[in-house]
């Protein structure tokens, strides 16, 4: 049995034998040759096979996909009729003049900066590959016979071969390249196809027909499955079945208790197409959205890029909440630009603390791009990262001030500021926080608090047995940090991804979080167990949660109590073993 | 000639799909019809130099058309990027 772990792409989890896909071998285009005197004519009937080749699939794919294979079209006729000039003026043979506007292109689209470009250099290499056969008399190729109830597993797949596969009947895929946001990502979430990206994929070590699973929820792959995970995944599959279509039709209601308390559901994104598509997912505004991607590269960001990101994020989500987190630089994300040694970087200079150090290269034009954009999208939230004392947020504001008043602007003081409860210094201040005047809201980051509550690296191999959100230690620690938010007047929110675990949510819920930010992929399964709460049982059970000796004891006491008054618990059942 | 400066108000922008409309609808025309962003200009029946630009929702673009059919040609790329593709792509 081999586990591996890798990217969610499409949730769900397929069972059954490998097909091992194939592309078409690289097709050898010569250097050098002369055009036929047909060559134009063959051009152009090679376009009309390619045609109808894409119309036979348009023909059986879903409405709301045929635009892509519409967009196949057009490429294909740009290329073709760019390709006719090649061969008119410089006399090269059709396939090289083909090969020689792929390029062009290629090239193009490797300078276009754009985020949005969702067509891939597969797409166009798919375009021009098929055009090449068929001029050269061939038929498009790619062999999909014996798909059907498969899981598919390739390099990286086009999606044309995805029509295919999909129309002839694909379980699942894994695939070594690709991205969430990728137009075969998109498809796979659509049609309902459980699908991992698997960088380590090392195609050759996997034999054809064996027996694998593919979990779309944990991004798990496992091959060859021991009996029993077989049998476990059996189960789960069953409950899917059952739930999937329930789960959809959650994600886009309003979340409430048994016992009427609303709760809201906000989202943690980590660039602008993630918030697209989380504002097409059930999400209630952005809870927390993860700006450090902007900081990736030689230099900072440049003014316009941070206004146009927030303004973008900002207006997904209209009239709704979208909670920008200043960059939380250092640590485990070190910003090319500014050369930092540390013995013990998860200890030193990041978040606050690395935004206070470099004012001037950091904080300051992140201060201008995020206030310039606020000022055209008043529904942006400001949080701070890390912070252990109140002096620091008191600096921050300074800075902030004196930034607003270079820009000429007086509606800061309207701002919601926060600031990321992620340090157990700050969840043991929290009444000191709530005196400082701009101060509205408190957001559990539980994943660092949980590892500098514990003293446990959670990226540690040997260690991962030991980090544990539900630790009677994390939980006592956050717990008395809502209480004192709460008393103190304090919005109280959560996003660390405990609040995507939904054996966690009766009991933030009983701690009184009425506010999770989660991953959008979750929204249908954590509305659920939220409507499944009955909010005041917990309540009775926090003394033993908070005594209990080991997080399972705290896990069967949740399920226990589920079950008690009868609710609907197969959520549980499937998401328990989110540890597992 | 014709030529309007509009914002563009659909989610997706200029993306694969709403681009692919866009550019079958230019590709009915005799005109010869432009799209610009940034002083940036491109053919508008070449899907992917219409792509290059990366026009985003939010972007203001600029359509130029020059032709026996530019009359109707602007009035309809008009209603394709102001009410339809909004409507369609919230």
């Amino acid at each position: 049995m081999i586990v591996a772990k890798g990217i969610p792409v499409s949730e769900g989890i397929a069972i059954s034998r490998i097909f091992k896909y194939y592309p078409r071998a690289g097709i050898e285009i010569p250097q050098e040759c002369k055009a036929s005197e047909k060559e134009v004519e063959k051009l152009s009937k090679a376009l009309e096979e390619y045609k109808k080749y894409l119309n036979e699939l348009l023909n059986v794919v879903e409405e709301s996909e045929r635009d892509l294979l519409q967009a196949y079209v057009l490429i294909a006729e740009t290329f073709v009729s760019e390709a006719r000039e090649l061969v008119e003026n410089s006399n090269v043979c059709g396939e090289l003049a083909i090969k020689q506007v792929l390029d062009k292109y290629v090239e193009l689209m490797e300078q276009s900066s754009s985020e949005l470009f969702a067509l891939r250099k597969s797409d166009l290499t798919d375009i021009a590959l098929a055009l090449v056969e068929l001029l050269r008399g061939g038929r498009v190729s790619g062999d999909v016979v014996g798909v059907k109830d498969r899981i598919v597993v390739a390099e990286e797949l086009t999606p044309t071969v995805f029509f295919r596969i999909q129309r002839a009947g694909v379980k699942g895929i894994i695939t070594a390249t690709g991205g969430i946001t990728s137009h075969v990502a998109i498809l796979a979430r659509t049609y309902g196809i459980p699908y991992v990206i698997l960088p380590s994929l090392d195609m050759t070590s996997i034999g054809d027909d064996v027996i694998a699973i593919v979990d779309g929820f944990d991004g798990k792959v496992v091959i060859n499955p021991s009996n029993e995970l077989m049998e476990e995944y059996m189960k789960k599959v069953r409950i899917l079945n059952e739930l999937r279509d329930v789960l959809k039709k959650y994600a886009f209601e309003k979340a409430k208790t048994l016992d009427g308390y609303e709760v809201e559901v906000l989202c943690n994104i980590g660039n602008v197409e993630e918030g697209r598509v989380a504002s097409t997912q059930g999400c209630e505004g952005i809870g927390l959205f993860r700006v450090e991607y902007l900081y990736m590269s030689s230099r900072p960001p440049a003014e316009e890029v941070l206004v146009n990101t927030f303004t973008k994020v900002a207006n997904f989500f209209e009239g709704k909440p979208v909670v920008i987190r200043a960059p939380d630089l250092g640590a485990d994300k070190p910003p090319p630009f500014i050369s930092i040694r540390e013995d013990n970087p998860l200890l030193g200079l990041r978040g606050i603390r690395f935004l206070l150090e470099y004012r001037n290269e950091v904080l300051k034009p992140f201060l201008r791009g995020f206030l310039k954009a606020y000022a055209q999208s008043k529904n942006l939230r400001l949080m701070i990262p890390m912070v252990i004392k109140p002096s620091e947020v008191y600096e921050f504001i300074d800075v902030m001030n004196d930034v607003a008043q270079e820009l000429g602007i007086s509606y800061v003081k309207d701002l919601e500021l926060g600031i990321m409860v992620e340090t157990p210094a700050a969840a043991v201040l929290i009444d000191k926080f709530a005196k400082i005047p701009q101060l509205k809201f408190v957001s559990f980051g539980t994943n660092d608090l949980t590892q500098y509550v514990l003293a446990v690296d959670r990226t540690n191999p040997r260690l991962v047995r030991m980090y544990n959100e539900l630790e009677p230690s994390v939980l006592r620690v956050i717990v008395r940090g809502v209480n004192e938010a709460r008393k103190h007047g304090l919005k109280v929110e959560i996003c660390g991804e405990l609040a995507s675990k939904s054996i966690a949510i009766p009991i933030l819920l009983a701690f009184g979080f009425r506010s999770l930010s989660i991953n959008p992929r979750y929204t249908g399964a954590i509305k659920y167990i939220i409507k499944n709460t009955r909010v005041q049982q917990f309540e009775q059970l926090l003394d033993a949660i908070l005594n209990a000796d080991e997080p399972s004891v705290v896990e069967e006491l949740v399920i226990k109590t589920l079950q008690g008054y009868n609710a609907d618990s197969r959520p549980l059942l499937l998401f328990s073993k989110y540890r597992s | 000639m014709k030529v309007v400066e509009i914002k563009i108000l659909n989610r997706s922008g200029l993306h694969a799909r709403p681009a692919t409309r866009f550019v079958q609808l230019t590709n009915k025309f005799k005109s010869s019809i432009q799209i610009c962003k940034t002083s940036k200009c491109v053919d508008a029946k070449n899907i992917l130099k219409v792509l290059s630009l990366g026009i985003d929702q939010g972007d203001i673009i600029t359509i130029k058309v020059e032709g026996p059919d530019e009359e109707e040609a602007y009035k309809n790329i008009l209603e394709l990027l102001l009410n339809i593709l909004p409507v369609e792509d919230r």
